[in-house]
């Protein structure tokens, strides 16, 4: 009878047994004492890697099964996406076709926000396009009147300043002022994390303490200047990958899981729990479309992190716990 | 065994760390494939590895230089592998997840029966989140814990249609929520 069994966990091991053999197997490991079914284990252990051939299955797990499963995007969640980026445009259509009627305000201040999740493309009265990402805010005066070109930010956006050399362009934030003539950068100010960061594609930028203007750096093409410790760094711009949010990609390199996790809240309309201190603490990299959705980005990322989510629907929160 | 895992047991009986680390590259991955061929689960395969190898240096000075330390090895993993063999084998959503597998690898569909326990466990759970309190504890009652529906239905205090109307409805959602993957397939079956 023992060898029987053997041969069904042989077989069951390789991962070829049928749907009644597995049954059988099932049965006779039911009447079975831990003392046989120890022996029994451990003859195959004996000759395992040696006569048993190494099953189908553990050839195919592995580091390989990760990168072949890829949950499938539904296609209703694109289609939602494709829908709120239509009513995102739409609205900023509308918004502008009124400024246009109240052009005669002068002194008017706009300010506009880009709802977690989207994205928002504004061109200014000057001709500057200013893309703003996830829940970030732009004030703006409805005309520019000549002299400075103020402009207040708080959040990330990518500014493409129209060239005005007499006017120069000048973006306050929480703690610093950035003042440009012509260029295109990208510029974090986020008084809820303390991050700060300007990232220069084009031409020249000065970054100056709004406290003290005498701290002041200036940055050239492929620089970006970033707030650590207290002060300005400045630092080569270690790849583009951080511009593509305006293509609605998330693209990191050797982040954690909690680096991500702040990222996910911050871009989409949801809270997090997690306890940072006993999340793994590996780094990783990769690209995701934003209109993936969360939860194609988290169980995604469980192929690589060891942790589970429970997503409580009624109040929008994720729960994440390290396994 | 070779000269070399020899000199290593005895390495590892003085306490050298190092001999102890050869020994762990040297078989933790048979160990690893072995517990995975038993369980299917890459997490609980890496649990008896750790485990198991944690003993081995705790107990160090017990080994026996003449003995293979294969054998050893599994010894000290016995009881551990011994159990978990068993829930695996016990538990009525992993015989879901083997049905599956087998009908996908009939289907030709590679990447569902390449899958593995564990991703097929997190993939349900996800696909769960869309089922109502009703449907998603007839499902659990039936599916996961082998309930048959006529019992849940006395538990329940519920009609043996309802349970079999709140469950294929459950079936239904869960189907769409896995799109194209036949993957669960099986699951649904019956």
């Amino acid at each position: 009878m023992n060898s029987e069994i053997t041969f069904l966990i042989e077989r069951y091991m390789s991962g070829d047994v049928t749907r009644d053999q597995r049954h059988e197997l099932k049965k006779e490991l039911a009447a079975l004492s831990d003392d046989r079914l120890g022996d029994i284990l451990s003859d195959v252990w004996e000759s395992y890697g040696k006569s048993i051939p190494v099953g189908n299955f553990e050839r195919l797990t592995g580091r390989r099964l990760g990168m072949a499963l890829r949950p499938d995007r539904h296609p209703a969640i694109r289609r939602m996406a494709v829908a709120v980026a239509l009513v995102a445009l739409a609205a900023v259509g509308g918004w502008r076709l009124s400024d246009r009627h109240i052009d005669g305000l002068a002194n008017r201040t706009n300010t506009i926000m880009a709802p977690a999740g989207q994205r928002v493309n504004v061109t200014l009265p000057d001709g500057t396009g200013v893309w703003l990402n996830s829940l970030s805010q732009l004030s703006y005066p409805a005309i520019f009147t000549g002299g400075e070109r103020r402009v207040c930010l708080t959040g990330e956006g990518f500014f493409d300043v129209a060239h005005d050399s007499r006017n120069p362009f000048i973006i306050e934030t929480e703690r610093y002022d950035v003042r440009a003539l012509g260029t295109k950068f990208d510029l974090m100010s986020s008084p809820s994390t303390g991050e700060f960061f300007v990232s220069l594609v084009e031409g020249k930028v000065q970054v100056s303490e709004r406290a003290n203007s005498a701290n002041s750096i200036i940055l050239t093409s492929g620089y970006e200047a970033r707030l650590a410790d207290g002060g300005l760094i400045r630092q080569e711009i270690p790849n583009t990958d951080v511009f593509r949010w305006r293509d609605g990609l998330f693209c990191f390199r050797n982040k954690t899981l909690g680096d991500l996790l702040e990222l996910f809240e911050r871009n989409y309309d949801i809270r997090i729990v997690y306890d940072a201190a006993t999340l793994p603490k590996n780094e990783i990299s990769g690209k995701f479309r934003t209109s993936d959705g969360i939860f194609h980005i988290l169980r995604t990322l469980q192929h690589n992190v060891q942790f589970s989510y429970r997503w409580d629907e009624e109040n929008n929160v994720i729960y994440i716990v390290a396994k | 065994m070779s000269i070399d895992c020899r000199q290593h047991v005895e390495g590892l009986r003085r306490g050298s760390y190092e001999d102890f680390k050869a020994l762990y590259d040297e078989f933790a991955g048979v160990l690893n494939a072995f517990v995975l061929s038993l369980t299917r689960s890459p997490q609980q395969a890496r649990d008896v590895v750790q485990d198991t190898f944690m003993r081995v240096w705790l107990a160090r000075e017990s080994l026996d230089p003449e003995q293979s330390f294969k054998a050893w090895l599994f010894a000290v993993s016995r009881n551990r592998v011994i159990d978990v063999f068993r829930s695996r084998m016990s538990d009525p959503l992993f015989d879901n997840y083997l049905d599956s597998v087998e009908a996908s690898r009939d289907a030709g569909d590679e990447v569902g029966a390449k899958i593995d326990f564990d991703l097929f466990r997190r993939r349900l759970d996800t696909a769960k989140l869309k089922l109502t309190a009703g449907q998603k504890r007839i499902f659990e009652l039936i599916k996961e814990q082998g309930f048959a529906p006529g019992e849940v239905a006395r538990m329940l205090k519920l009609s043996e249609q309802t349970v079999y109307n709140q469950l294929s409805s459950a079936l239904k959602l869960l189907r769409s929520e896995f799109g194209t993957l036949t993957l669960m397939f099986a699951l649904f079956f019956d």
